[in-house]
């Protein structure tokens, strides 16, 4: 049995017309049944006793005259109606005179006054005396099966069936038609706000078909849609604006980096010459005139060579920084276990006397620059060769830490180390967590990868404890696209 | 034969009947041939229509006039006491013809045969009911014959002598009749 909370609007209107109809066909014919059968009764009881009142008026004469041929004639012809079973003609003294009986089974009864309705037979008793002016010459009796009762009962039920059916059809036709009257304007409007909430295409209006509810909740309808539409425009306008505003922006700030790029190339381009100039004299001093000064000259000299170079070398640094920022990447699949182990080999080539151990993970597979990664990887793995100087039993290890669409990576180490709380110089250009005697370095290397990281749409962070070694993690972005984008 | 001795024994029931009606009193013996002819004559009246009372008054009484030698004698007597109509029976005899003045009912008995016609000559045309047990007597005009057919006593009707003295007979009657001549 289907829910009726799930029966579409269809169904319900044609269910409930139905119940409507049938309740209403089923009172009124019961209503009439009951009626016709309780008049028929009483209407066959008073057409038998008219019959009676007939057929004694027309017997009495025979009765006065003791013509019993002529009452039994008269009796006879009682044999027409189907209902007679029983008629009996008593004269005064209660003999039966004459008497017609439809069936062995009946009998006059003993005594034609004072009689119930009816006989233990089922037989309706109906007495009539038999009257000429005001005397009672004597008694006619009937005996009157119910058969005819029951036979138009039975038509009547039948008919009455056949009735309920045929209405029952019809109201189920009609409200059939007639439901559409109130579900198709529902339907048209369901349809409606199906497909613009699947398209969303909020230029679909619904269509008024009624000017009931139905047509004032189309309307209200519609007058949301006109609202979102509008409120879609401003959303698309305003969303418009703010990508020109966002093209603009990312262009001004595309050409200030340039500017800013070729800015700092220059400087430290022309930098160098006096650099060199300063270097390069202060070398010839000490050559060709070194004899004539003394040590503390000397001295003096050697630190304004050391100077000069450690500033050129600073300014190699940001040359390298800002060349790295500016190169264009090309992108292709890369092999990062084949290029750090290739880093790997020129480092034991440059450290012979370093004994580390170094685990590179196989199979790591990239798509990237593969020149900006070498440098990346050179750096990182360059900090581990240079941090785990004071350790015995170095290690490095270089692996994946997290599978997925986006792997992370991590280089780990268990060298110096550092202390978090200076996490956020780590990747700044210069910042230096120890000092020059410590570890050498110029304070640039990891500032040169987390450039080159977030040119890959990557990220980089690291986690170390004091003593314990490092572990610098990174990930190198989702999608080619990102990648190109010039940061 | 079975039919014959109900027949036979309701006539005597139709004669209680009518003693019945009279007064209860229990089942007369049967007097004879004359009180049933009495009992006949008085049911034949409650079906006849037609007689009118001769004076202005309805609920004058009906004269039955025998005519000719009595031969009921005290059969009338019991008879007279029913009521047709819703009017009193009397009674008398005559013996000439100016004595049938003022009679409804007149019934000639077998004495007056020969003056059959004469009889009826002087009440013919007038509302007054012609009953004889003489044979033939519809035949010479007379309206009502009372016949004996075996042991019963049966009746002929002349309707067209009823109806010509502005008489009148209910068809019960008539069905029971032996015969009906028009």
């Amino acid at each position: 049995m289907i829910s009726i909370r799930r029966m579409p609007i269809r169904q319900k209107l044609v269910l409930m017309m139905l119940c409507t109809g049938i309740a209403a066909v089923l009172l009124v014919s019961t209503a009439f049944i009951g009626y016709e059968m309780s008049t028929y009764r009483q209407r066959l009881l008073d057409e038998a006793a008219t019959l009676a009142k007939i057929i004694a008026d027309r017997s009495n004469a025979a009765l006065l005259f003791g013509d019993a041929r002529l009452l039994q004639d008269n009796l006879d012809s009682l044999a027409l109606h189907g209902s007679i079973e029983v008629a009996c003609i008593y004269a005064a003294d209660d003999n039966v005179v004459a008497r017609f009986l439809r069936n062995s089974r009946a009998l006059c009864p003993g005594n034609p006054r004072d009689l119930p309705n009816q006989n233990p037979l089922g037989l309706l008793n109906l007495s009539e005396p038999v009257m000429l002016d005001g005397d009672v010459l004597g008694h006619l009796y009937l005996g009157a099966n119910q058969s005819e009762l029951r036979r138009h009962l039975r038509n009547y039920l039948l008919t009455a069936l056949g009735v309920i059916s045929l209405v029952i059809f019809v109201v189920w036709q009609l409200s059939h038609r007639l439901q559409r009257l109130v579900s198709a304007p529902i339907h048209h409007l369901v349809e409606t706000a199906n497909e613009i909430a699947g398209n969303h295409n909020y230029q679909l209006r619904a269509y008024k078909e009624s000017e009931d509810e139905i047509g004032t909740l189309v309307e209200a309808f519609n007058s949301m849609l006109n609202t979102i539409d509008a409120q879609n425009k401003t959303i698309l306008d305003s969303y418009n604006n703010l990508e020109r505003i966002v093209e603009q922006r990312t262009a001004d700030l595309r050409a200030a980096n340039k500017e800013l790029e070729a800015f700092s190339y220059s400087v430290s381009h022309d930098l160098r010459q006096p650099l060199r100039a300063i270097d390069g004299f202060s070398l010839a001093i000490l050559e060709d005139c070194g004899d004539q000064l003394d040590a503390q000259g000397q001295q003096y000299l050697q630190r304004v060579r050391a100077a000069s170079q450690r500033m050129g070398s600073l300014i190699d640094s940001m040359l390298h920084l800002s060349r790295v920022t500016r190169q264009e990447m090309r992108i292709a699949p890369v092999d990062l276990s084949a290029l750090a182990k290739e880093v790997v080999d020129d480092l034991r080539a440059q450290f012979p006397e370093r004994q580390i151990n170094a685990y590179i993970q196989p199979g790591m597979q990239v798509r990237g620059d593969s020149r900006l990664l070498e440098i990346a990887l050179s750096n990182l793995l360059g900090n581990a060769w240079k941090y785990t100087a004071g350790t015995l039993g170095a290690e490095v290890r270089f692996g994946i830490e997290q599978q997925g669409v986006n792997p992370v990576f991590f280089i780990a180490d268990n060298g110096a180390g550092f202390d978090m709380k200076y996490q956020e110089k780590l990747f700044h250009a210069f910042q230096r967590l120890h000092s020059p005697h410590e570890f050498e370095g110029s304070g640039i290397g990891l500032a040169i990868v987390d450039r080159i990281i977030k040119r890959h749409g990557g990220q980089i962070w690291a986690e170390a404890e004091p003593g314990k070694g490092a572990r610098f993690f990174f990930t190198l972005g989702s999608s080619a696209d990102r990648i190109t984008r010039q940061t | 034969m079975f039919l014959i001795l109900n027949t036979g024994l309701r006539l005597l029931a139709g004669l209680a009947v009518v003693l019945a009606c009279v007064g209860g009193s229990s089942l007369a013996h049967a007097q004879g041939e004359y009180s049933i002819k009495a009992a006949y004559l008085v049911n034949l009246l409650k079906f006849v229509s037609g007689l009118k009372a001769s004076e202005p008054s309805p609920q004058m009484p009906m004269m039955l006039c025998v005519h000719g030698d009595n031969l009921f004698k005290d059969a009338l007597g019991p008879v007279l006491k029913v009521r047709v109509q819703g009017r009193a029976l009397q009674a008398r005899n005559t013996r000439s013809i100016q004595e049938l003045d003022g009679c409804d009912v007149v019934y000639i008995t077998r004495s007056e045969q020969k003056f059959t016609a004469q009889v009826l000559g002087a009440v013919g045309g007038r509302p007054v009911l012609t009953v004889s047990d003489m044979p033939e007597f519809i035949e010479d005009g007379g309206m009502v014959g009372f016949t004996s057919s075996g042991n019963i006593l049966r009746f002929r009707i002349n309707l067209g002598a009823v109806r010509a003295s502005g008489l009148d007979v209910s068809a019960k009657l008539l069905e029971l009749a032996l015969e009906v001549k028009s």
